[in-house]
């Protein structure tokens, strides 16, 4: 006669058993017969890429930068509509004038093709004056207009935002090209005198990607 | 003098815009587009930093979009890549990720009893851009500025389908005896 005790011990056993048989092994090695061999195909496959910007805008020196200086002396009224900036028929050795100053090239130490994203960080400001981020404008064409009619044109030119977006749908930059750029600013009446200031971003991205 | 000569004498608008200031900036090289990543894993995915100009310079990785959501954090360490570094020298940087456990829901018929997983629901996919930017440090005039080489990223969160597993059911058992047992020796 089996106590109450054996039976339990007795059903702990069975438990154990039963645990142990769900635990599954696999032989995985091959035996005498084997007809077939798994092996792994690789392959690494990279992208790079890197921009250049032109002497104008790479920050050699205090006065890079996309500039309008002493824009009141157009014409002596406020408003001024359209502004050019100072570098768009300014020349960029060893493209001459009125060829523009603004320019980011792909790199030749580059495998892919890119398109660029632009965006301001807001209105220019000066101290507690502004002038609207829709008042800048910018065109850009692979063309570096160093002949007239050619390249960034004003006509073709959309304004900045505070959102990354795509310059121009299908630009597809090929390593060793450049795109080019042309600035233009419109100052509203009033403006009060100051320094106006904003900031700018390029990125540069893989075509057919979207802007960040 | 009218207010136009007076505006036109002290109205000097020099209206800066300073854009693209980073002078030094650095090419990046892609070893990943999409990947798979196991839940609660962390994973890092290494990018090459090069720089062929002259100028040596600074730069750092930034994630952005639903990859920020599983990176360990928004922005890598600073690298400093040297000036004449083609792509095949490039630097290695990386970013890191870290999915949380159990993000798929198992089907139990008790809760931790004979689970099963049946991926029902797909793969969750991370999305997101990695942007390397060239740092530099604070200018008089104008603002900081910078230019960006972004790449996507997508990190793909793998689901292991299961068997029901009764293993749970065992221990719980066996516990279940032994406690009984002990209950039973000690009367």
């Amino acid at each position: 006669m089996i106590s109450k005790r054996g039976y339990l011990y007795v059903l702990l056993l069975v438990l154990v058993i039963g645990y142990i048989s769900t635990l599954q092994t696999q032989d995985t090695s091959i035996t005498g017969k084997a007809s077939q061999v798994q092996t792994e195909s690789r392959a690494t496959i990279q992208r790079f890429f890197d921009i250049v910007p032109s002497e104008q805008i790479d920050g050699d020196n205090p006065n890079d930068g996309i500039i309008w200086s002493n824009i009141d002396t157009q014409g002596g009224q406020i408003p001024v509509n359209d502004a050019p900036a100072d570098g768009n028929e300014a020349g960029d050795p060893p493209m001459p004038a009125p060829a523009t100053a603004y320019s980011i090239k792909v790199h030749q130490d580059s495998n892919v093709n890119l398109d660029f994203c632009a965006r301001a960080s807001g209105d220019l400001i000066s101290g507690g004056f502004n002038i609207p981020i829709a008042n800048e404008r910018f065109d850009d064409d692979l063309s570096s207009g160093s002949i007239p009619g050619q390249g960034p044109l004003l006509i073709e030119a959309q304004s900045l935002t505070t959102t990354n977006t795509l310059v121009q749908t299908g630009r597809n930059v090929p390593p060793g090209i450049s795109d080019f750029y042309r600035f233009w600013l419109s100052v509203p009446a009033p403006t009060r005198a100051g320094t106006y200031t904003n900031s700018v971003f390029i990125t540069a991205i893989l075509t057919g990607n979207g802007c960040p | 003098m009218d207010v136009h000569s007076t505006m036109k004498n002290i109205l000097l608008i020099i209206i800066v815009l300073i854009g693209l200031l980073p002078l030094a900036h650095a090419g990046i090289v892609i070893n990943t587009e999409s990947d798979f990543i196991n839940e609660g894993e962390t994973k890092c995915i290494k990018y090459g930093l090069y720089n062929p100009q002259e100028e040596d310079n600074n730069v750092a990785l930034y994630v952005s979009g639903d990859l920020v959501k599983i990176s360990n954090s928004f922005k890598s360490d600073t690298i400093s890549v040297k000036g004449n570094t083609l792509h095949d020298q490039a630097v290695n940087s990386e970013v890191c990720f870290s999915t949380p456990k159990n993000l798929y829901e198992e089907e139990c018929i008790l809760p931790t009893i004979g689970c099963k997983q049946t991926c029902s629901l797909g793969n969750v996919k991370y999305q997101g851009i990695i942007s390397a930017v060239e740092e530099q440090g604070e200018i008089n005039q104008g603002s900081n500025v910078k230019i960006a080489e972004s790449v996507p990223l997508e990190l793909i969160v793998k689901c292991q389908p299961s068997d029901r597993n009764y293993n749970t059911l065992f221990i719980y058992s066996f516990i279940l005896v032994v406690v009984i047992i002990a209950v039973t020796y000690m009367s």
